[in-house]
C-alpha cells in the first residue's frame, strides 16, 4: 500500500512518522479503570518500552490487584483524582464505566493530561461535545479507544474501498449478535450496578454505546459522510433478568444520498456472529473475517445456446409459478472470498492503537482526525440509541455537528 | 420379410434435409451468442448441443412428414409416389436388388 494512500484513507497513522525519534523517549501514564477491558489494554502499555504505567486508579480492589501483575512497581489509588494530582504523568488512560467518562475526562484535560478514552465517550451527546471542545482547548491529546482506526484488516480494506475497488458502496451492514447475558460475575449484591454497570440505564445505553459504536465508525469511515437521519427500535426480549438496557436493537441510518446503514445486535443467538458488510455493486468486503468478495465469483454462465433453451422453456411451460423443484432460490453464494491481509486475521488493531497513544504522547503531537472519528462514532451511537428511546425517526442533530472536511459537516457556529 | 432401400436421389433428398437442419442449429447459436453476449468460441464449444439440435430438428421433420402421410392416407388421398415399390424388396429379390434396381 502507497504511503500517499494511507495518509489519505487513514491519515492518523502519521502518529508513527518519528518512531525513530522517540526510540529514546518515555512516557509515564496513570490508568484509570483497570477492569477487564482496561487490563487488556495495560497488557499492551506493560510491553511498551517507551511507556510507564506508574499508577493506577479503581474503586475495586480486585481489579486493582490483577493490575499490579501486570505493573507491580505502580502506585494505587481509589480516587483517580490522585493521579491527576501528580504533575509527573503526561496522560491517562480511562477505561470505566460510560457515566463516568465525562467527568473523569474533563478533569483530566483540566489537569493538563493527555487523555485515552475508552469509546463511548460519553453518555450524553451534550458531553461528548463538551469534552471534544474541552480537548481543542487545553491542546491536550485525545484518543479514542476505537481499535479498528488501527487494525491492518480495516486499513487495508478501507484503502480498496476508497479506490473503488468494490464499486459503489451502496449500503452496509453492521451487526454484532452474541448469546450470552452479558454478565459478570459479582461476588456482593451490592456490588451488582457497580460491576454490571453495562446492564442499567443509569450507567450504559448498553448495544448502542458498546457494542454499535466500533461498528457505526466503519460505515461512515467508508461512505465519507455522516448520515442525515437515524430510525431505532429496540427491546428485553429473551434476557428479562431485571436488566434495564435492551438486549436486541435494530436501527437504520439513511444518509443524504441515499444510502444506507443497518446496525442490528441481538444476545440471544451468536450464529452470525459480527461482521461490518461493506455492500459494493462489484463486491463485499467483511473485515472482521478478514476478507473480501467479488460479484461475479461463481461457476461460469452456462453457453448461450443452452440459455437460450432454457429461456424458451421458460416462455414455453412457465418459469417459476409455484416454488417446485426447479426453483433457484438465491441464497448466499458459497463463495470463498479472499483475504483482506492475504492470511487470516491475527490481531484487532488494539496493540497498535495504544502505540499510537505513546508514540503520541512522546510527541506532543495529536495525530489529524483520530479524535473525531472517535467523536462521530459516539455521537452516532448516541443518536441511534435516543431514536430507538423515542420511538421515531432522528435527524442528526446540526448542533452536535464539528468542523470535519471528510464527513464535510460545519459547525453552525464553527470549532476552533 | 421385406428389406428397404433407399435410392440415392432419397439420400441426397435426406442429406440436404439434414444439412437444413444443421443450418437452423447453427443459425440459432449464432443468435444465441449474440443475446447473449457470449465468446464466439462457443461456435466450437457448443457443436455438441448443436448436434444435438440438428437431430432434434431432423427428427421432428420426420415426424411431421410422417404425420401428413398419415393424415393423407387416412382421408384416401395417397400421395402418389411412382416409385414407392421401388423402396421394399422381398427376401427372394436380395440377392437380385442391386441389378434389378440398375434394370430400371
Amino acid at each position: 500500500m502507497g504511503t500517499g494512500a494511507l495518509a489519505a484513507t487513514s491519515p492518523w497513522l502519521s502518529t508513527f512518522a518519528s518512531v525513530e525519534d522517540t526510540a529514546h523517549e518515555r512516557c509515564r501514564i496513570g490508568f484509570i479503570g483497570p477492569g477487564s477491558r482496561g487490563r487488556f489494554l495495560l497488557s499492551f502499555l506493560a510491553q511498551n518500552p517507551k511507556c510507564e504505567v506508574v499508577a493506577l486508579a479503581d474503586i475495586y480492589q480486585p481489579s486493582l490487584d490483577e493490575a499490579l501483575k501486570l505493573v507491580p512497581e505502580a502506585k494505587t489509588y481509589k480516587d483517580y483524582r490522585q493521579i491527576l494530582e501528580d504533575k509527573s504523568i503526561d496522560g491517562v488512560v480511562i477505561a470505566t464505566p460510560l457515566n463516568t467518562h465525562f467527568q473523569m475526562a474533563m478533569d483530566a484535560f483540566d489537569a493538563g493530561k493527555h487523555v485515552y478514552l475508552e469509546k463511548a465517550l460519553a453518555y450524553t451527546m451534550e458531553e461528548t461535545l463538551a469534552l471534544y471542545r474541552r480537548h481543542k482547548e487545553t491542546g491536550c491529546i485525545f484518543f479514542t479507544g476505537q481499535q479498528r482506526l488501527f487494525d491492518p484488516r480495516y486499513i487495508q480494506v478501507m484503502e480498496m474501498v476508497h479506490q473503488g475497488v468494490f464499486g459503489d458502496i451502496n449500503a452496509v451492514h453492521a451487526y454484532w449478535n452474541r448469546n450470552g447475558d452479558w454478565r459478570r460475575e459479582v461476588p456482593s449484591p451490592e456490588l451488582e450496578r457497580l460491576i454490571n454497570w453495562r446492564l442499567y440505564k443509569e450507567s450504559s445505553k448498553g448495544l448502542m454505546t458498546e457494542l454499535a459504536c466500533h461498528q457505526l465508525q466503519v460505515g461512515t469511515w467508508a461512505l465519507g459522510q455522516l448520515p442525515v437521519r437515524v430510525m431505532g427500535t429496540g427491546a428485553i426480549t429473551h434476557w428479562k433478568d431485571g436488566r434495564e438496557v435492551y438486549d436486541n436493537v435494530h436501527c437504520i441510518y439513511e444518509f443524504a444520498d441515499g444510502r444506507q446503514m443497518t446496525y442490528a445486535s441481538v444476545i440471544s443467538n451468536k450464529f452470525y456472529g459480527l461482521e461490518e458488510q461493506l455492500l459494493g455493486h462489484l463486491g463485499t468486503a467483511e473485515p472482521e473475517r478478514g476478507k473480501f468478495y467479488f460479484e461475479d465469483y461463481g461457476p461460469a454462465p452456462a453457453p448461450a445456446f443452452v440459455q437460450m433453451l432454457m429461456e424458451w422453456e421458460d416462455k414455453i411451460w412457465g418459469a417459476n409459478t409455484f416454488a417446485g423443484s426447479s426453483w433457484d432460490p438465491e441464497v448466499a453464494r458459497n463463495n470463498p472470498g479472499e483475504w483482506i491481509l492475504g492470511k487470516a486475521p491475527d490481531s484487532d488493531g488494539t496493540s497498535l492503537l495504544t502505540e499510537a497513544f505513546v508514540e503520541a504522547v512522546c510527541t506532543g503531537k495529536q495525530p489529524p482526525r483520530i479524535a473525531e472519528e472517535g467523536y462521530y462514532a459516539t455521537q452516532l451511537c448516541l443518536v441511534g440509541h435516543e431514536a430507538i428511546v423515542q420511538g421515531k425517526p432522528l435527524p442528526f442533530p446540526e448542533a452536535m455537528k464539528i468542523d470535519y472536511e471528510p464527513y464535510g459537516t460545519k459547525s453552525l457556529k464553527g470549532e476552533s | 420379410m421385406p428389406y428397404f432401400y433407399l435410392p440415392s436421389r432419397r439420400i441426397r433428398k435426406e442429406s440436404i434435409s439434414l444439412l437444413v437442419c444443421f443450418v437452423i442449429a447453427v443459425g440459432l447459436n449464432v443468435y444465441a451468442i449474440i443475446h447473449y453476449g457470449a465468446p464466439l468460441s462457443e461456435l466450437w464449444t457448443s457443436i455438441l448441443y448443436v448436434l444435438e439440435a440438428t437431430a432434434v430438428l431432423y427428427a421432428v421433420w420426420i415426424l411431421l412428414r410422417l404425420l401428413i402421410y398419415g393424415f393423407l392416407c387416412l382421408i384416401g388421398k395417397q400421395p402418389k409416389n411412382k416409385h414407392r415399390h421401388q423402396y421394399i424388396i422381398h427376401r427372394h429379390q436380395r440377392g437380385h436388388s442391386h441389378h434389378s434396381h440398375h434394370s430400371h
